[in-house]
């Protein structure tokens, strides 16, 4: 199967939902209200009739300000969202790293959610016991992984999520503005962990920044969204 | 079809079922015991006062009494978690794509696991009230538990896809539920009804509790009419909570 993504003429347009849409109360009594405004729903236009391909060996920097579109394009991608109209194609095993607390249980020790993530993750009881020491010494975390995760700082944190995603073996990673967090000895480690692994010519690794320096050195690809449109695509 | 991740992904929610137990309890001595304890309480003082009011002998009301209180705990729990599952567990929808049908297995899982534990309450009287279950009777228990089961999965998926839509919706659900409890004859006997026997014609929630205490004590008889109501209303549901989840599933996540 060869790893691909296509856009085509895809957009994504949602809801933006206030107290009084949310109210069943208040929907039954609007059915009787003549003010249309109070009926009215909002929505986004997030993304706009995008079209591009992005093929094997392709790391993708995806750049643009806040509210360019940047994380619904991720969220699209891994299958998080559904595209309002326009087709989208995807090949291949996707795995989304879009919030660094996903899955956590904070009271669980950090042992215990590695093992509930991979889980979530749809990863077998074999995998896991095989891969728990992998991660482990790859977090550097030691004892700490035996503790509430509660008690980590941000920087365990991120070398816990890291390290875990270090070891899923996916066709396309995508990660939102997830890089350059914690100390500058994980960062300089995690990096080259991502570029040893995606720099091959049948994998595709996408990642949003603001950081332009960071997206130049791991993508090959930046394509810049503002308000929903791609509005540059270039390779570098 | 969406539905199917049930038997593709079983794994998954089982070990996530078992895990929120598993880390509820976690920092108690008796863990999940604590709620047996509970209910073994509850249950000792409703028998004691309630058996006096109906003027009843404590050794027939008993059975009745601990068959019906134990799953109505687990049906209304079941129903209150499963329509709350999503608002839940939003940080999980809006973060990896997964199945809404595997979270509520979770969730489902993780109170038949509650009820297992209480179950122990059930062994405890068969033996102390010298009560005898043969094969067919306990695969007959079997087959009407499934079908509670999917009974309750079917209407939690409705109720939670409500909930998630009408955040005002959630306690009505949970006024209906105790709501059924007083107009369900759980502590209560349905002979006290007398002619007004139809209000429990109507209630799925008796025709459950019914069947499962009817499969469990001898000298009870199914009542099939109930069974097939229950088959019946458990297919219409089935069918329809397939149908709007299908509709609304892309829709769920900016409800959130």
């Amino acid at each position: 199967m060869n790893v691909k993504i296509d856009f085509r003429n895809v957009n994504l347009i949602y809801p933006i939902l206030n107290d009084n849409h949310r109210s069943l109360r208040r929907k039954i009594i609007n059915i009787f209200n003549k003010n249309d405004d109070i009926k009215y729903i909002n929505h986004i236009h997030a993304l706009k009739d995008l079209t591009f391909s992005i093929n094997p060996g392709e790391r993708i920097g995806i750049r643009g300000h806040n509210g360019s579109g940047k994380t619904s394009l991720l969220k699209l991608i891994s299958g998080i969202f559904s595209a309002s109209s326009g087709n989208l194609k995807i090949n291949g095993s996707v795995s989304s790293f879009i919030d660094l607390h996903f899955g956590l249980n904070m009271e669980a020790s950090g042992y215990e959610n590695i093992k509930t993530k991979l889980r979530l993750l749809g990863f077998e009881k074999k995998f896991i016991v095989e891969h728990i020491p992998k991660i482990i010494n790859f977090s550097e975390l030691g004892d700490f992984i035996n503790i509430a995760v509660k008690n980590y700082s941000s920087g365990m944190l991120v070398r816990l999520s890291f390290s875990i995603l270090h070891f899923i073996e996916t066709d396309i990673c995508v990660m939102d503005e997830w890089l350059g967090v914690g100390d500058v000895n994980f960062q300089k480690k995690s990096k080259n962990a991502v570029l040893r692994k995606f720099t091959t010519n049948d994998k595709i690794f996408i990642l949003t920044s603001h950081d332009d320096d960071l997206l130049n050195s791991c993508c090959n690809r930046i394509i810049t969204l503002d308000k929903g449109a791609v509005i540059d695509d270039k390779k570098t | 079809m969406d539905i199917l991740n049930i038997f593709k992904e079983s794994s998954k929610w089982i070990y996530l079922g078992y895990h929120d137990i598993y880390l509820k309890y976690s920092r108690s001595f008796l863990g999940p015991w604590w709620s047996v304890l509970t209910v073994t309480v509850i249950l000792a003082f409703l028998s004691n006062v309630w058996s006096q009011i109906f003027d009843i002998s404590l050794i027939s009301y008993l059975p009745h009494l601990i068959i019906c209180y134990i799953f109505w705990l687990w049906i209304s729990s079941t129903l209150l978690d499963l329509s709350n599952f999503i608002i839940d567990q939003s940080s999980l929808i809006s973060q990896i794509k997964i199945s809404h049908w595997v979270l509520l297995m979770r969730i489902f899982f993780r109170n038949v696991l509650v009820l297992m534990h209480n179950c122990l309450l059930l062994i405890i009287m068969f033996f102390y009230f010298k009560m005898h279950i043969d094969f067919i009777s306990f695969v007959k228990f079997i087959i009407i538990f499934f079908i509670s089961s999917i009974f309750l999965i079917s209407n939690g998926m409705l109720l939670a896809i409500l909930v998630t839509r009408f955040r005002d919706f959630l306690p009505i659900v949970s006024t209906v539920i105790n709501l059924i409890f007083f107009i369900t004859p759980i502590i209560w006997d349905e002979k006290i009804l007398d002619k007004n026997i139809f209000i429990l014609d109507i209630n799925p929630v008796y025709w459950i509790l019914n069947l499962i205490e009817s499969s469990l004590v001898e000298r009870l008889s199914i009542n099939y009419n109930y069974l097939i109501n229950l088959i019946l209303v458990t297919l219409i549901s089935l069918i329809l909570s397939i149908l709007v989840h299908k509709f609304y599933r892309s829709k769920i996540i900016h409800w959130l």
